[in-house]
């Protein structure tokens, strides 16, 4: 009896972060008043406060997307588009977010478009699914796979072997699916533009040569940053200094400590 | 017969593995990757329709060959087996069943395989189907099929063909002498009773005389002089433009023959037989063929150099219409020949009709007799004005092999009768018109975008990402329980395994404990029964002498020992059946050393 209590505690632990952001929101009255000011046309205090539940870590994909709409509606594009991207690592497949920054793409006066990693070209269906989706999926493979191993251990008819086939099929594509989503996210340098204008210059100091300027909403590689300057690059390989607070970087510190577990 | 592919160059047929599948590695790891992706986007529409299908392996059979004949159920569950027309004059042998159940997007479709073997009474023609299968209250009809069935061998200049050994090569043409532009069949056979694998096939290069492959090759079996040959048969159309008389020189097919050696296994099991592969060329016998000029005499004027045999047949959609509307004339041509040569006809112009010809189709089937070929030609007829219309007889001429003399064949005139209709003067609708409207697409009005997100909802279907920890023990978790589990195993049957060799080890020893030198008959047979009950793990609760036999037998113990053994066993049993149970055994210093040896040999 005291084993299997010990079974359900741990089990409860285990399942307790797949319904804890739910848990969390939903009950929180702050995210209903956030969402009152925003209907009411108060989109600047809306904004603060979908920004304040983002950095407070608890926020899924919809605040994101939240605070996108909030962005457009107060006619800054170039941060929408970020917020809006944001949102798109945790859920890639909301149609609303689709329209939405579509249409922020469409008010931007930049005509670059996020930029698709050669991994996301050729395995295409990872672009369809969040990080913790996939690894759920992966783990629940993992789980199966060796379920059925161990199932052969003991018990080795026939269509277990096909079984296991087919279970080390899934469980490979699960895993490549999810490594590689885990690699493209960590390694996601893109930022977006988010003031008016921004000189790139030739080097981290305001007295450098203007090399070329970029437009609010634009997407650019975040190579590097020194102290209030990052080293962006274009896809056609135009390189230079912009200050940090004309850019920002899609995964941040604060979303990659979110996403990557590892 | 092992033949991967073909492709043919100037006369000689290759038959060769394609690169990409040597690499089988690739092979293994992209197609089945490719096929599931596949699966999972396949449309519904794909799924097999209904149909029934039948099938001989060959339309041409001797009275001593068996003909197989296959009927094809796809996208059906029938009710029963198929009812099949025809059979009555063949001897019928089932020979089962075969099923493919395919599942897409998650609906189900089978396809059924109906394997017959027949076997002919008596020569003729026979004409089999169609095959009717019931299903769901509802009977698909299968095509026929026409099977010649010949008294003796194939012939070849009037005789039967011979057997040469164990393989052979021999061709034949379905007639020594054929008009100009007429199709002959070049028919080449491999008769084997070895096991082969076909090489190449160098067929007679003889540029008057074209040759197309007909279908592909067939293999079958067939008896010739009481022995039953396996059939190798490829056949190709030949035609000469020319007359002539043209010689065909053998052909030669490359092999590889395997002779089965003799196998060093009793029973002359085949799984252990070894065959060494052997190159060899086998040539067919040469033909001559005489090739004769078309007749002068009866040709029409309208002659379209089309030899074979053909029909006509011309069919109007409908006769009664009115102004405006659009009549079609479809003009069917089908026979056997040189179908290629069947012409485009054309329409004369007709009086107060439009005439809107279609693009001619040629549908050709290449068999084991020949050319089989259908032409449609379809003429859109628009009437522009009301009245009778007659539509004129179309002519094709054509030389005909059957009679040997010219032919003309004629479609019946037809009349279309034109109604006023409601437009004075038609426009011709040779394709669909443009519609009467025209239709806007979506008109856009305003842009926005879409509402914010609120509440419960827009959570329900997150699934947050672990932390660092619990993201390795879900991973890790699985995979340590499986070795986990692995390790207990391998333990239980190490300790298992253990415990049975010192159970093994201590069998003499608790044999030397259960009795002495000074033993009786009875005592020591006991105590030998433990022994073998213990060394060899049986559970026996009298030990004969047959028993210790195949004991040691099984155990290899050397036969000296283990007749020594059986023997004192046997003089024990018969000691303690006789009342002497008791007395002292004076062969007891040999048994003892005795089982000190089986146990030695036996470990």
């Amino acid at each position: 009896m005291k084993g299997l209590a010990v079974y359900v505690v741990c089990a409860l632990w285990l399942l307790s972060p797949l319904c804890a952001p739910a848990q969390g929101l939903a009950g929180d009255e702050s995210f209903s008043r956030i969402n009152q000011d925003f209907r009411e046309g108060r989109y600047e205090q809306a904004a603060r406060g979908y920004e304040d539940l983002a950095a407070s870590g608890r926020a899924g994909g919809h605040v994101y997307y939240n605070l996108g709409n909030a962005c457009l509606k107060m006619g800054r594009p170039g941060e929408a588009i970020l917020n809006y991207e944001r949102a798109r690592l945790m859920i890639p497949r909301d149609k609303d977010l689709s329209f939405n920054l579509s249409h922020a793409l469409d008010l931007k006066a930049d005509s670059s478009v996020s930029p698709a990693g050669p991994l996301s070209s050729v395995f295409f269906w990872i672009r369809s699914f969040a990080l913790p989706e996939l690894f759920w999926a992966f783990a629940l493979c993992n789980g199966v796979l060796f379920a059925v191993l161990l199932l052969r251990l003991f018990w080795r008819a026939e269509w277990g072997y096909y079984l296991l086939m087919a279970t080390l099929f899934l469980w490979f594509m699960g895993g490549l699916s999810f490594g590689l989503k885990l690699y493209e996210t960590a390694s996601d340098s893109r930022a977006v533009v988010v003031a008016k204008t921004a000189d790139a210059l030739a080097g981290p100091e305001p007295g450098d040569t203007v090399l070329f300027n970029l437009t609010e909403g634009a997407y650019v590689a975040c190579e590097r940053s020194e102290h209030d300057w990052i080293l962006v690059s274009l896809p056609d390989g135009r390189r230079g200094w912009v200050r940090a607070q004309d850019a920002e970087v899609i995964v941040d510190r604060n979303l990659k400590a979110r996403l990557l577990p590892f | 017969m092992k033949e991967k592919g073909s492709r043919r160059k100037r006369g000689r047929m290759y038959f060769s593995v394609p690169p990409f599948l040597i690499n089988t590695s690739v092979f293994f790891l992209v197609v089945p990757f490719f096929v599931l992706i596949l699966m999972a986007f396949l449309p519904l529409r794909c799924l097999a329709a209904p149909s029934v299908g039948l099938e001989l392996d060959r339309a041409e059979a001797t009275l001593e060959d068996t003909v197989t004949l296959k009927v094809r159920v796809s996208g059906i569950s029938p009710d029963a087996e198929p009812r099949i027309a025809g059979l009555k004059d063949l001897t019928v042998v089932a020979g089962g069943t075969s099923t493919r159940i395919e599942i897409i997007n998650f609906r189900k479709s089978e396809h059924i395989e109906y394997l017959y073997y027949l076997q002919p009474k008596g020569a003729g023609t026979y004409r089999i189907g169609p095959a009717e299968v019931s299903a769901g209250g509802r009977v698909y009809r299968s095509q026929s099929a026409v099977l010649t069935v010949r008294e003796a061998a194939p012939a070849r200049g009037g005789q039967a063909v011979a057997a040469e050994g164990p393989l052979f090569l021999r061709a034949e043409l379905s007639k020594g002498t054929a008009y100009a532009d007429e199709p002959v069949i070049y028919t080449i056979r491999l008769y084997r009773l070895v096991k082969v694998s076909l090489r190449s096939l160098d067929i007679p290069d003889n540029p008057p005389l074209a040759f197309k492959k007909l279908g592909d090759p067939l293999e079958y079996t067939t008896s010739i002089d009481g022995q039953t040959y396996q059939v190798y048969e490829v056949r190709l159309e030949v035609t000469a433009q020319e007359q002539g008389r043209y010689k065909l020189p053998p052909a030669t097919m490359d092999l590889i023959v395997y002779e089965s050696s003799r196998s060093p296994f009793p029973f002359n099991d085949p799984f252990f037989s070894r065959s060494n592969p052997r190159p060899r060329s086998v040539r067919s016998n040469a033909l001559e063929l005489v090739v004769l000029p078309l007749p002068a005499q009866g040709r029409p004027a309208d002659y379209s150099s089309l030899v074979g045999s053909f029909t006509m047949d011309a069919k109007l959609d409908r006769t009664t219409l009115d102004a405006g509307e659009t009549a079609t004339l479809t003009v069917t041509v089908q026979g056997r020949g040189n179908t290629g040569r069947i012409p485009d006809l054309s329409m004369p112009d007709i009086p107060g009709l439009r005439v809107y010809p279609d693009q001619p189709v040629l549908q050709t089937d290449l068999d084991a007799s020949g050319s089989l070929a259908v032409k449609t030609m379809k003429w859109a007829l628009v009437p522009q004005q009301e009245g009778i219309f007659e539509i004129p007889s179309l002519s094709l001429g054509y030389f005909d092999t059957g009679s040997k003399s010219y032919r003309v064949l004629n479609t019946p005139k037809q009349t279309i009768t034109v109604k006023p209709g409601t437009q004075a003067q038609a426009a011709p609708r040779p394709q669909a018109a443009p519609p009467a409207f025209p239709r806007p697409g979506v008109q856009e009005t305003g842009r926005d975008i879409m509402p914010i997100h609120t509440g419960a909802q827009a959570f329900a279907k997150v699934l947050a990402m672990p932390g660092a920890a619990v993201a390795w023990l879900v991973l890790l978790a699985p995979p340590l329980i499986f070795l986990g589990a692995w390790g207990l195993k391998r333990r239980m049957a190490s300790s298992r395994r253990n415990g049975d060799e010192d159970r093994t080890r201590g069998a003499l020893k608790a044999f030397r404990k259960t009795c002495s030198r000074e033993s009786g008959a009875e005592e020591l047979l006991s105590a030998v029964r433990g022994y073998f009950n213990s060394r060899f793990g049986s559970s026996l609760g009298a030990l004969t002498p047959g028993d210790a036999d195949r004991m040691l037998k099984a155990a290899r113990v050397d036969d000296g020992v283990r007749m020594r053994c059986v023997s004192l066993i046997e003089e024990l049993t018969h000691r303690v059946y006789t009342g002497r149970g008791r007395d002292a055994f004076e062969r007891a210093d040999e048994l003892f050393s005795l089982m000190r040896e089986i146990d030695r040999q036996g470990r």
